[in-house]
């Protein structure tokens, strides 16, 4: 089995009814999802399969092969967040000299 | 003991892997098999496991409905937060691949297959099994609860339905109770009512009593049986279903 994991083909080793939680957690050593309820009540298992929520605890993780998983490791680091989010704001309220020019 | 996993990719090859079901634990999307298996409370020889079989998903031909076995109930139910008139326009379904548990097990199959219980005067199940693949009317499947694969089941479009449900937010909304309610072309109502701590059922007495939906209210708990479950208590159900059924009968006569 496949998986791209946070952008990184990886082969599975699990067996086919192992939980992608467990093959997140104990296989790949990714750990942002947890191991909560594990009954698909709490979601603190939950990743994005091909873009959408899932408990991991509830997917056997043949079920999911082939897809793109993607955790909290996936979605980047706060500071990268804030250098995307502060850049539109400096451009906006400081012009570059180019645009003051031809004002 | 390692399980044998089988895992078709079509409903012709699910139907023959499964054969007559014998000693065969079938996975739909996961949700009440695999903490049984993660715990090691079920060790099964043989798996079959449905999610690229394509059973899933809703399709709408004329005036026919059908929800594929393996179908999430969020497909099934387009509009959980808000009654409607009339079924949602062919292609709004959407159709999308996600967890889901086939039909004849728990809760969200409850809430599928009592909406279509409730929207046709035979809503259709069709299942695979020691008999070959058979088509019946779902109350009859649901009555006599063979161990079988169920592969559809289809109903027809109501002239008019309404959905009425008590949620409880958490990290996704948990249906605590719910009640629907159609009226068919030939203008016949039909209740049911699911979230009732068991397989959802139908509301005969209410039915009878459904251009009165006060008295239709009073009724309805006698239609099930409640019991207690993590979300609510049975007595908290008795005290909430009354509520429920009258204001899905009200909703059915409200205009579009």
């Amino acid at each position: 089995m496949n998986l791209t994991v946070n952008g990184v083909d990886t082969t599975i080793e699990s067996g086919a009814l192992t939980s992608l939680l467990d093959v997140l957690r104990e296989e790949l050593g990714i750990t942002s999802p947890k191991a909560g309820c594990e009954a698909g009540g709490c979601g603190a298992c939950t990743v994005l399969v091909d873009g959408e929520p899932r408990r991991s605890c509830l997917t056997p993780v043949a079920s999911v092969d082939g897809a793109a998983i993607t955790t909290v490791e996936g979605l980047g680091s706060p500071e990268e967040h804030w250098r995307r989010s502060s850049r539109p704001s400096r451009t906006t309220t400081r012009p570059s000299a180019a645009s003051a020019r031809r004002e | 003991m390692a399980s044998e996993v089988l895992i078709p990719s079509s409903a012709a090859e699910a139907v023959e892997l499964y054969g007559d079901g014998a000693a065969t634990t079938v996975i739909g999307g996961g949700t009440v098999v695999v903490p049984d298996l993660t715990y090691s409370r079920l060790q099964p020889e043989r798996v079959l496991l449905l999610s690229h079989a394509g059973l899933d998903g809703v399709a709408v031909d004329g005036d026919t409905v059908t929800l594929g076995a393996t179908t999430p109930v969020t497909c099934s139910l387009p509009s959980r937060r808000t009654s409607r008139r009339s079924p949602p326009a062919p292609g709004t379904w959407p159709t999308t691949r996600s967890a889901a548990r086939p039909l004849s097990a728990g809760t969200s199959a409850a809430t599928a297959t009592s909406r279509a219980a409730c929207s046709r005067s035979t809503p259709a199940s069709r299942s695979a099994g020691k008999d070959g693949e058979t088509t019946e009317p779902l109350e009859d499947f649901l009555g006599h609860r063979s161990e079988r694969l169920v592969l559809d089941v289809s109903f027809e479009r109501p002239a008019a339905s309404a959905f009425v449900s008590l949620e409880y937010p958490h990290t996704h909304e948990y249906t605590v109770l719910a009640v629907t309610a159609v009226r068919s072309a030939g203008g016949e109502t039909r209740l049911a009512a699911t979230g009732l701590a068991g397989p959802g059922a139908r509301l005969r007495s209410a039915e009878a009593l459904a251009s009165d939906p006060a008295a239709a209210a009073a009724a309805a708990p006698g239609d099930v049986t409640f019991a207690d479950d993590a979300l609510a208590s049975a007595w908290y159900r008795g005290q909430t279903l009354p509520v429920l059924v009258r204001r899905a009968l009200t909703q059915l006569e409200e205009p579009s």
